[in-house]
């Protein structure tokens, strides 16, 4: 006993290091967003004049990472919110380019799961097969005929260039499938005796048992599409369209431009991820947990 | 809405029996009718403010054209075209300019377009032509050619907007262009000034042979254009698939007494500046060191070679050149107070003439119609009489001098009229277009196409030795130009002599000889030589590793290209 | 009556099922499948200009390509360093908070942690860290140890491999963890009676039940790995060193050098490694998952 007892105590040492060895680059981006500008400079000057794209100049100084922020000051974070209203409708952009396809996305995932999940057969498998090919592509594969596409559809510059083919990305039938198939045949063989339509079992037993995956798939497909870069800098290239951008493109790119803002914008874009953490976390953990092996 | 596009091409492309015609028809208006007209289409199509003979419109929709210019016209009447559409009337004004003078005439087309006025057009080849730095240089030439001839239309694609967009410097045009190439929507022809470009894709067999063209064509052909410049644009096949209209002479020049031979190589001018004299107290802070290193690597053609995709940065030379480059200064001393920074300026340009700094990086723009020769200015102003050697940027195979084109054409083999293309593009190469400018006239920018640098002709390139045998005044008797021997600069307190016989001869000798390009590096594998350079200057490596880091990046650049 | 109401019924059924399928696949279709054929098609021309059909040369001349067996070889080497890694360690990690230790709810949002800070702002903290003058170099000259140019070396890969790790262990940890804890408790209970020690039971119980959700977090693990490219590029720029140029590397510089030939090709022949390599492990997944399905 004791010595499962000091056991016990080593673990959680080794996890505790763990985690916050984990935690630090966040806690870093927080810490530093209460900087001011000019301290961001001193320490990381170092780092963003070497990033500029166009000349990349060299100086060599020690570049040091802050916890502590000397001086706490809400600047950048004023700077962000309310003097320069730029952020604000970017970060609007990319909620309403990663809202809608999450939703979407999600629609046609279970509709499509379920198509799976029932009466499976030869057909069915090779499709999934295919499903789970397509899912491994870097976009690299697909961009440039996914922009000669958007072409003929006249889609280019809009939104729907990115929304349209994220909506049918495999990723979240793989996974919806999966949960899905695990749901016991005997609910389903009870819901038939009581008279039940296809739709109906779909909505009235499938869905409320799976919806703890659906809400994890669906914040894993948030937190993917939030994050996204090259399409819009592909597909999006007009002027107008530059305007619909969303904040993760200028985040990349803030290198360049606004070095004491970099941190505080990092910041409020990481705010609706962790919200979605801290309320769905448990789902999370819920919802992938029947997910084993491919054919599932 | 296609055909009231028609309407407005016309007036676009509108040539002298057009815009004749449409005056015949038109009837005039009086003055109160014209000013109610003027005041609808403010109105209607925004603010509109008068420039220069311009009118700009702002806040137009997209059926408007935004720009009116006056055209070229011989005729001493110009037309200002005002094509507002004011709900399916055109209004044409002759006159001076604002609206207030000249007469209106006034005329009622259809909203289809077709309407009274529009004359019959001969349906034209629509060749397109994109420029990648801009048209408001070749606007006119495309002009005259369009209203010259009725087989052709050159349509005029700019892709500088994007770069304008972007802040770039061509990176997005380029990546605009070629994302238009894989839609299907190759341009015709390309006029850039990347050569790199064309070393990717003409290995690829996108370009045309100009030769082919040149065979049949009696004007402009392998006899009647510089053997040097031709040869510096041949690729390694022997075809020919680019060419600039005018290009400038890069090189260095140092003075005929320290000895140096022309073309020297990197080992010579570490030499050279290991030996300077004791009076050179400013010899390494007249250039900057990043400015200094991009010249060297434009100049060394052999570093980088396309055809084998292959470079070759980890040799010996180039780490001495990244050694020699470190002597230099980071960034100049001009002093913070403007009239410190003045006198700076001002002595800076004597610190070759009094050996100070012995280097001297020379332009030979070819500047025709000016009063002295560039070879006197050279020679009398910067190096204060005495003697010169061309020694070029240092170079291991002996061509230092480097041709650097402004801006180069290019033929799709995608077009379908070729000739159609050769048409537009021989425009350029022509004696008239080239003609040298006479004595003391200076530039003139209400030609065509304004050229202010060397030309590419054979006859063009020589009338241009001629005129330098000579410095010219004006002659109040004889009320022109004449020749003289001298001419004296007040602002840099000179006097300038003519070249003799034998001098000219060499320098023309030396010209003739420059048959390299130094725009041929790619961007891309410059500024990977800039960052990892600015590493070692800044002292995180040594030279060698510097050298070698280049080497890998650059490698993996070029085999993708393989 | 019932019988025949069943037969209508379930063909009723079966063909709802596959029109449920419908709208994805016309969308995949659309979105996936089409470009990807044009992809192949360009694969086999020579030019976007002149669209000859020159057959398997495109490929020939991939495969003789250095800059691509250098991408090859550094993305293959990658996922197969740190897949298993992000798989092993992931394991390890969940067995380790299986026990009862105090504070677990709050050491597993740590580990979460990183899926939730933007891509962007991350790797400039892994830049400070690992510049030549950042962090790691100043505690390792502090412990008088040598300085390491750690992004221009071959040391880059360890920087890009620890990112990977820092990112993925987390979920997978997590799957790992509700995996565990699904392990039928009457098994465990057997082999304690029985008196299998704690390695026993851990090899050839738990990993025989875990074994699905191996295969399933080396799937995920996978396709991860090739996300990797966004924080190289973050980091490095379009050339970065030796071995930190992938395959997405000289995907995204063929794309913006208009070479679709030599893109096209290299996705092909992507396309068909994942082919073979999913196939492989479904087999994989039938050996072991059968006993863990009766």
């Amino acid at each position: 006993m004791k010595r499962r007892h000091i056991s016990n105590i080593t673990v959680t040492v080794i996890v505790a290091l763990g985690a916050l060895l984990f935690l630090l680059p966040t806690v870093l981006t927080i810490a530093n967003s209460f900087m001011t500008s000019s301290e961001i400079s001193a320490n990381y000057g170092a780092m963003y004049s070497n990033m500029t794209d166009s000349e990349k100049t060299y100086i060599s100084g020690d570049v040091n990472l802050k916890f502590i922020p000397d001086k706490v000051t809400l600047d950048q974070y004023r700077s962000v919110l309310i003097t320069n209203s730029d952020y604000l409708v970017k970060f609007w952009n990319s909620v309403w380019l990663t809202v809608p396809i999450t939703v979407f996305q999600l629609l046609v995932a279970i509709l499509t799961s379920y198509g799976f999940s029932r009466y499976p057969s030869k057909v069915k498998g090779i499709i999934f097969f295919a499903y789970i090919i397509l899912m491994i592509m870097p976009y690299q594969v697909t961009l440039v005929p996914n922009y000669l596409v958007a072409k003929r559809f006249d889609l280019l510059n809009k939104r729907s260039a990115i929304i349209l083919p994220a909506i049918f990305s495999p990723f979240s039938i793989f996974l919806l499938t999966k949960v899905m198939r695990r749901v016991p045949a005997s609910y389903v063989e009870a819901a038939k005796l009581d008279g039940a339509g296809e739709l109906q079992i779909l909505t009235r037993i499938y869905m409320p048992l799976c919806k703890n995956a659906i809400i994890s798939i669906g914040m894993l497909v948030f937190i993917d599409y939030w994050n996204m870069v090259e399409q819009p800098l592909i597909l999006m290239t007009s002027d107008e369209a530059k305007a619909l951008h969303p904040l993760s493109v200028f985040l990349s790119q803030i290198n360049t431009s606004d070095v004491g803002l970099a941190f505080a914008v990092g910041v409020v874009y990481m705010i609706p991820t962790v919200l979605m953490f801290l309320y769905g976390e448990d789902c999370l953990v819920d919802g992938i947990a029947y997910s084993g092996g491919i054919k599932g | 809405m296609k055909k009231k596009n028609i309407l407005f091409d016309v007036f676009d492309n509108a040539d002298d029996r057009t815009l004749r015609d449409l005056s015949e028809r038109c009837k005039p208006v009086d003055k109160r009718t014209d000013r109610r007209i003027f005041a609808k289409i403010q109105q209607k199509c925004g603010d509109a403010s008068y420039e220069e003979e311009v009118y700009v419109l702002k806040g137009v929709d997209g059926n408007m054209k935004k720009n009116w210019r006056k055209p070229a016209m011989t005729a001493a009447a110009c037309l200002l075209l005002v094509g507002g559409v004011i709900g399916g009337a055109a209004l044409l004004k002759k006159g001076g300019g604002s609206s207030s003078n000249g007469d209106s005439y006034y005329t009622s087309v259809d909203s289809t377009g077709e309407g009274t006025t529009a004359p019959e057009k001969k349906e034209k080849t629509v060749i397109t032509a994109a420029f990648i730095f801009g048209i408001t240089d070749y606007e006119k030439m495309v002009n005259i050619f369009n209203s010259g001839q009725d087989d052709y239309t050159i349509k005029l694609v700019d892709y500088h907007k994007y770069d304008v967009e972007n802040g770039t410097y061509g990176e997005a045009a380029m990546r605009q262009l070629k994302i238009d190439i894989a839609a299907g929507d190759a341009p015709d022809i390309i006029f850039t000034g990347d050569h790199s470009l064309i070393n990717a894709l003409g290995s690829k067999g996108t370009f045309a042979d100009l030769y082919s063209f040149m065979e049949n064509d009696p004007e402009v052909n392998r006899d009647t254009l510089l053997p040097n410049v031709l040869k510096a644009f041949e690729s390694s096949d022997g075809k020919l698939y680019s060419l600039a209209p005018t290009y400038q002479i890069n090189t260095m020049v140092v003075k005929k007494k320290f000895g140096q031979k022309e073309n020297w190589s990197i080992d010579d001018m570490i030499a050279f500046f290991d030996s300077a004299p004791a009076t050179a107290d400013h010899l390494y802070d007249s250039v900057t060191r990043g400015w200094l290193l991009e010249i060297i690597v434009r100049g060394m053609n052999e570093l980088v070679d396309y055809d084998k995709a292959e470079c070759y940065f980890d040799s010996d030379e180039f780490v001495k050149v990244l050694e020699f480059c470190n002597r230099f200064a980071e960034s100049q001393n001009v002093p913070e107070d403007k009239a410190e920074a003045d006198a700076y300026w001002r002595d800076k340009v004597t610190w070759t003439k009094l050996d100070r700094s012995p280097l001297y990086m020379g332009m030979i723009m070819g500047y025709s119609g000016t009063l002295e020769s560039e070879f006197s200015s050279i020679k009398y102003v910067d190096f204060g009489g005495e003697d010169f050697t061309f020694v070029g940027a240092p170079t291991s195979d002996g061509h230092g001098g480097k041709i650097e084109p402004l801006g180069e054409f290019a033929i799709l083999d995608t077009c379908s009229d070729k000739n159609g293309a050769w048409q537009f593009v021989r425009q350029f190469f022509t004696k008239e277009t080239q003609a040298n400018h006479e004595p003391g006239e200076a530039p003139d920018y209400k030609k065509a196409f304004p050229i202010q640098q060397m030309r590419v002709r054979k006859d063009c390139f020589e009338e241009w030795i001629e005129q330098n045998k000579y410095c010219y005044e004006y002659s109040d008797e004889e009320q022109k130009w004449v020749k003289t021997d001298h001419t004296y600069w007040e602002h840099r307190d000179t006097t300038l002599y003519a070249p003799t016989d034998e001098e000219l001869e060499d320098y023309r000798r030396y010209l003739l000889s420059c048959d390299t390009l130094d725009n041929e590096i790619a961007p891309d594998i410059m500024s990977i030589c800039k960052e990892e350079a600015d590493a070692y200057f800044h002292g995180d490596c040594t030279a060698k590793q510097a050298a070698e880091r280049i080497q890998s990046r650059c490698s993996i650049l070029l085999s993708e290209n393989a | 009556m019932i019988s025949l109401k069943g037969k209508c019924g379930r063909r009723g059924e079966k063909i709802f099922s596959y029109a449920c399928l419908i709208p994805s696949i016309v969308g995949v279709l659309i979105f996936f499948v089409v470009p990807f054929g044009i992809v192949v098609r360009y694969s086999v021309i020579k030019n976007p200009v002149t669209k000859e059909y020159v057959g398997l040369d495109n490929y020939k001349a991939l495969v003789h390509n250095t800059a691509f067996r250098k991408a090859a070889r550094n993305t293959a080497m990658f996922s197969a360093i740190s897949v298993p890694l992000a798989v092993v360690l992931a394991l390890g990690l969940a067995v380790l908070l299986e026990r009862k230790i105090p504070g677990k709810s709050a050491f597993r949002t740590f580990f979460l942690s990183p899926l939730m800070v933007p891509t962007a702002s991350v790797v400039l903290v892994w830049q400070v860290l690992f510049h030549n003058h950042g962090t790691v170099n100043q505690v390792a000259e502090m412990f008088g140890g040598e300085p390491v140019d750690w992004l221009k070396s071959t040391k880059g890969q360890v920087v890009i491999i620890l990112m990977f790790l820092w990112k993925n262990i987390g979920y997978n940890m997590i799957l790992f963890m509700a995996a565990l804890s699904n392990i039928p408790r009457d098994m465990m209970e057997v082999a304690e009676l029985e008196g299998a020690g704690a390695w026993y039971k851990f090899f050839h119980i738990k990993l025989r039940y875990l074994s699905p959700t191996i295969l399933f977090v080396f799937i995920l693990s996978l396709i991860n790995s090739f996300k990797i490219f966004r924080e190289v590029y973050l980091l490095t720029g379009n050339y970065p060193y030796d071995k930190l140029y992938m395959l997405q590397h000289f995907m995204n510089n063929t794309f913006n050098k208009l070479d679709y030939q030599k893109l096209s090709a290299a996705a092909v022949l992507f396309a068909l490694v994942m082919i073979v390599i999913m196939a492989v492990l479904l087999i994989l997944e039938n050996i072991f998952g059968k006993d863990v399905e009766n």
